[in-house]
């Protein structure tokens, strides 16, 4: 089997033994996506590159630990890359907020939209949809902008408590509507 | 030594979990919860659901390439730690270790201790064919691992599968030219086993494919693949 005809999981094992070709393989099968999570949560292309750049060499440094049995493949390298995002983000000691920057795709409407290609992305989008407006937004705000509780509560105008209970409930009622 | 105090309420440990998923922990909040992931190995698996449910938010955005200095800047660095990667994956994790401890007739002892003495590069063989074998989501089943000197295949099953009382996965080795070798059921419940390899006279693994297909449970043709194919996919030399 070619390198071309490997799935990413399959890729990844590969590069925990040290195969620069399967690396190479992999970053062009994925570094699109994971740019885009970078881009969208740092919204600053250099800090972007940044991220992506650390991202895969913790991914390199860490193939041999990626455990096929608990995660997709796709969904470790986001985690690996979401989780980079959002410590740059809080290193740099501000919130890059959507529409200070222009990125045409970079709206949450875009993302939703977005979510509709996959049969996980309609369920979760319908889920999404079902919340009350004022805690999705809040979902959405810490997810694709890195917001803690407390920089959701400010950016909200809200009481902390208010903000940790929307929170609370979204999530108990996606996990719910999720299955 | 301070000690972290693990969160025994159900409702909690999820909340905590999916929080920490979503981003919405703050700093101190998120290392004390990483601290008790550390030593909680069902709060880790509820992390993992927990980053599967939201997964789509993320690998839903439109792609957006980056620029080609980005991927030259990754290369110089990983180039320069190769030497070390080897080293670093856990012996418990490399295949290569349990088909060496499997068929070796020494005690465990014994074969641990080998393992410490011999350099990974070296543990790590040449002619090292490996496929993975993925279910209808995508997720890997099985990895299948042998060598072309080898007469065992070792099989890692990743995940418990229950293909129902009556069905069974069988495994298969066919060429191009229409040759088919049976290699026997696949097991169901995650571990790992070892099968032995028929002979195969003028054919080589690299030119094979392997297919699974699903089969009656006992007394299935060994000679022909009638059941639906579940998967075909050729071998990998690493």
């Amino acid at each position: 089997m070619k390198y071309g005809d490997m799935s990413v999981s399959e890729l990844l094992m590969v590069c925990a033994r040290g195969d620069e070709k399967a690396f190479e393989r992999l970053y062009q099968r994925t570094s699109a996506n994971l740019y885009a999570v970078c881009l969208r949560i740092l919204k600053n292309e250099g800090l972007a590159q940044e991220c992506l750049q650390e991202a895969y060499i913790k991914v390199w440094n860490h193939a041999a630990r990626y455990q096929p049995e608990r995660a997709q493949a796709t969904t470790w390298m986001t985690t690996i890359t979401r989780n980079l995002a959002v410590d740059t983000l809080r290193r740099s000691g501000k919130m890059a907020y959507a529409g200070e920057f222009e990125f045409e795709n970079l709206s949450d409407e875009s993302a939703e939209e977005d979510m509709f290609h996959s049969s996980d992305g309609r369920l979760l989008q319908r889920c999404l949809e079902e919340l009350r407006e004022q805690q999705r937004q809040a979902v959405m705000h810490a997810y694709y902008d890195g917001m803690t509780h407390g920089e959701l509560a400010a950016h909200l105008d809200v009481p902390l408590g208010t903000v940790k209970t929307w929170i609370r409930r979204a999530l108990e009622q996606l996990k719910q509507c999720l299955g | 030594m301070s000690r972290i105090r693990q969160p025994h309420n159900d409702a909690l440990r999820d909340a905590l979990a999916s929080q920490y998923i979503l981003g919405t922990l703050d700093g101190a909040a998120r290392a004390r919860f990483e601290k008790m992931m550390d030593s909680d190995p069902e709060l880790r698996i509820r992390v993992q659901e927990w980053s599967h449910r939201l997964a789509p938010m993320a690998n839903g955005l439109t792609p957006v390439e980056p620029p080609a200095k980005v991927w030259k800047q990754i290369q110089a660095r990983t180039h320069k730690r190769r030497p070390g990667l080897l080293l670093k994956l856990r012996f418990w994790e490399n295949l290569n270790f349990w088909r060496r401890l499997s068929m070796a007739t020494a005690s465990l002892l014994v074969a641990v201790s080998v393992l410490w003495i011999v350099p990974s590069q070296q543990v790590a063989q040449k002619d090292s064919m490996m496929v993975v074998v993925n279910n209808r989501f995508d997720q890997p089943v099985w990895v299948i691992e042998t060598s072309a000197s080898d007469k065992m295949m070792m099989i890692k099953t990743l995940r418990d599968i229950d293909m129902g009382p009556d069905k069974t996965c069988a495994l298969w080795l066919t060429w191009d030219d229409g040759m088919t070798m049976s290699l026997g059921q696949l097991p169901e419940k995650s571990g790992m086993m070892e099968m032995e390899k028929p002979p195969m006279p003028g054919r080589t693994l690299d030119k094979a494919r392997v297919v699974v297909s699903l089969e009656p449970m006992n007394n299935y043709d060994k000679k022909t693949i009638k059941g639906p194919l579940l998967f075909s996919d050729k071998f990998v030399t690493i």
